[in-house]
């Protein structure tokens, strides 16, 4: 049995020790979701009619290594950051009790009660002209809905002309039975009505920052 | 009249063209599409309540257990989303009474012990009138979910307190009872009023008929002093308070205006024991662009019970209880769809039923007879509609206070009055105040025989 060497076994347990010391010293930006301003809105059609289904809760924070320079002009390229956000299923609401009941039941709103997104991955598509400019990432994330979690990677646009807030823009188009809801087809009117499986989702996230602290 | 009055009379809201497309094979299916059916009843303005489904019960406190307040624990025990989890009255008889209605609650001489229940989440108030005040404000001071018998209050300063009270209380439900604005069949009725179908409004007549001394016996003098509370003029604003603040509502949302004075007339005729409240009033409401609203009130007759008609240049609606028909004049023109309507004959005239859904079954080619899809009682349909929106505002509060700075008081506001799409339609707590309002002026008007003027600034609680 062939041994590693002990030199090599020193080199690599320091490195280690530097990137483990290195991370527990990085500073993150820290932003916290905001009251206002945010919305989520899902546009879906079906046979008679389009439809909306609207909300304002978007919870959570997005954290982002202090050294990036969001407020100038950085390098197209992976980013170091974390978010995390949380969309209340029943806030969701069409202007129609009865169809919000439709929907809670198709998404299982009774046992899965949020919507969650989790980072996983961030990079910048290119560096911004100007340092008011919005940033454009392309983002990876487990998307959980309904209890299934899938990994999608969306664009993400990052408005920052104020600094102390940051919006967060997105548009994505997802098949309801890729998260295993059964578009709604009420039995009624003799099954002539069927909710089409395609919808779009569009996404306003206000973040504002809070006071810094080392990355647990 | 000029332009600006006409506009707000025909309503902005739902033109006549409008009004027939909602009566098409297309509205039809986009009501299904929206799940605004149950239990076989189709929902026919979009607006209307048509929820049924069980969701988590509200559990509630009913205080005041006389006949109104024993009604109304009746009809919770209807609604699949209520659980009666106390009831509450100082007078022994009527505790009993409404604890068995409500076998599972827990019974309470005194209201106070009710709202330290902190199981109970919202209450309804059905104690007499002048007792309103006190009441309210403590459950809304207990965190509680109010619904609050009309009027509000025997006098405009306390009910201006309770307005006050529930602005303050942000992520509480207060609902008045005026529960008609709750009622599909009423929401029907308003859509094809304010489109124009019936021609431009000019004037309302309506009438509240029973014979009924109103006053009540105990073998105990003091407690049938208290009983007999709506014959004192000190406590109680008479049949305006109990009866015509319904009507004065319903005018008031049907004409989309606020009036402007009220002329007033009654005297005690057949009830003759001393009371000093009169058993038989008349009044003429005056709303804006000269148009009348004539109303009368008798404790002296049961004839011809209780109506209201709303005159338009082509056609009367007359609305009796859950059922209303359309008099057409010879030179309207033709709307289509009531050559299908059913059609009652009334001492030689033709009434047109305006039934919601009929004229789109007529569309459909099938039977439009269907007498009153909605009869369920429009105590029923307020109840039903505060307790969706009990669980409306409850969860979005809890979802707010998750994710953010629950003592963020401006923006939870802002959150909470953002769902008001989601609610059911019910009475708003500032028609609840105007109801209370013109019903207390409207009694002023009676007992002085007088025309009281109604300043826009009283219309309003700053």
């Amino acid at each position: 049995m062939k041994t590693i060497p002990n030199r090599i076994c020193f080199i690599a347990l320091g490195a280690l020790l530097a990137l483990s010391s290195l991370s527990a010293t990085a500073e993150m930006s820290i932003y916290k979701a905001q009251s206002s301003g945010s919305s989520v809105k899902i546009d879906g059609s079906s046979t008679i009619h389009n439809w909306t289904v609207e909300g304002k809760i978007i919870g959570g924070s997005f954290e982002v290594d202090s050294t990036f320079p969001i407020g100038g002009t950085p390098a197209a390229g992976p980013v170091n950051a974390k978010a995390k956000a949380v969309i209340p299923v029943r806030s969701l609401k069409s202007g129609k009790p009865k169809m919000d009941e439709v929907m809670l039941e198709h998404m299982k709103g009774d046992k899965f009660l949020k919507i969650d997104f989790e980072l996983l991955g961030m990079n910048l598509k290119e560096a911004p002209k100007s340092a008011t400019d919005p940033l454009v990432f392309d983002a990876t994330g487990k998307l959980s809905i309904s209890g299934v979690t899938r990994t999608n990677t969306m664009k993400v646009t990052c408005e920052r002309a104020d600094l102390s807030k940051l919006k967060f823009k997105s548009v994505a188009d997802i098949k309801m039975t890729d998260f295993g809801i059964q578009p709604p087809a009420p039995n009624i009117a003799l099954g002539l009505i069927k909710t089409g499986d395609d919808v779009k989702v569009t996404i306003e996230w206000v973040t504002a920052a809070q006071k810094s602290e080392p990355a647990k | 009249m000029n332009m600006h009055e006409s506009a707000a009379l025909t309503g902005p809201d739902v033109n006549r063209r409008d009004f027939i497309r909602h009566s098409s094979t297309a509205t039809l299916l986009a009501t299904l599409a929206t799940g605004a059916v149950s239990g076989g009843k189709a929902d026919a303005a979009d607006p209307a309540p048509a929820v049924k489904k069980a969701t988590a019960p509200v559990s509630i406190g009913v205080i005041g257990c006389g006949s109104w307040g024993r009604d109304t624990i009746k009809t919770l025990a209807e609604l699949v989303n209520a659980k009666v989890l106390g009831v509450s009255d100082h007078y022994e008889a009527f505790l009993r009474r409404g604890k068995e209605s409500a076998p599972k609650a827990e019974a309470y001489k005194d209201y106070r012990k009710l709202l330290e229940n902190k199981d109970i989440k919202a209450v309804v108030v059905a104690t007499p009138t002048h007792q309103h005040g006190e009441i309210v404000k403590a459950a809304l001071a207990a965190g509680k979910h109010v619904y609050c018998e009309a009027p509000l209050s025997n006098t405009v300063a306390e009910a201006q307190d309770i307005v006050r009270a529930a602005r303050d209380h942000v992520g509480v439900v207060f609902q008045p009872g005026l529960q008609n604005r709750s009622d599909p069949q009423r929401h029907f009725l308003l859509q094809f009023l304010r489109s124009g179908a019936a021609g431009r409004l000019f004037k309302a007549r309506s009438q509240w008929h029973k014979k009924d001394s109103w006053r009540r016996s105990s073998p105990n003098p003091d407690r049938e002093q208290e009983l007999n509370w709506r014959l004192k003029s000190d406590v109680s604003i008479g049949l305006a308070g109990e009866i015509s603040i319904q009507h004065f509502d319903n005018a008031s949302w049907y004409l989309k205006a606020d009036p402007i004075a009220i002329q007033g007339y009654g005297s005690t005729q057949l009830w003759t024991d001393g009371r000093e409240i009169p058993d038989t009033i008349q009044l003429v409401v005056e709303y804006p662009g000269k148009i009348l609203f004539s109303h009368e009130v008798s404790l002296g007759t049961s004839f011809d019970n209780d109506h209201e008609i709303y005159y338009g240049g082509d056609s009367a609606v007359m609305v009796r209880k859950n059922k209303a028909w359309m008099f057409r004049e010879a030179d309207a023109p033709l709307l289509g769809w009531e050559v299908y309507a059913r059609k009652d004959a009334f001492f030689g005239e033709l009434g047109i039923a305006l039934v919601a859904n009929a004229t789109k079954l007529a569309a459909q080619g099938d039977k439009p007879v269907e007498d009153a899809p909605y009869s369920s009682t429009p105590l029923y349909y307020g109840l039903e509609a505060f307790l969706h929106n009990v669980h409306t505002v409850s969860d979005g509060v809890q979802d707010f206070t998750d994710n953010f700075d629950a003592s963020d008081k401006k923006a939870l506001k802002e959150y909470v009055d953002s769902l008001s799409k989601a609610m059911m339609p019910a009475a708003t707590l500032m028609e609840g105040y105007r109801a209370t309002v013109l019903a207390i002026k409207a009694n002023e008007a009676v007992l002085k025989n007088q025309r009281i003027l109604i300043d826009k600034s009283l219309l309003e609680v700053s």
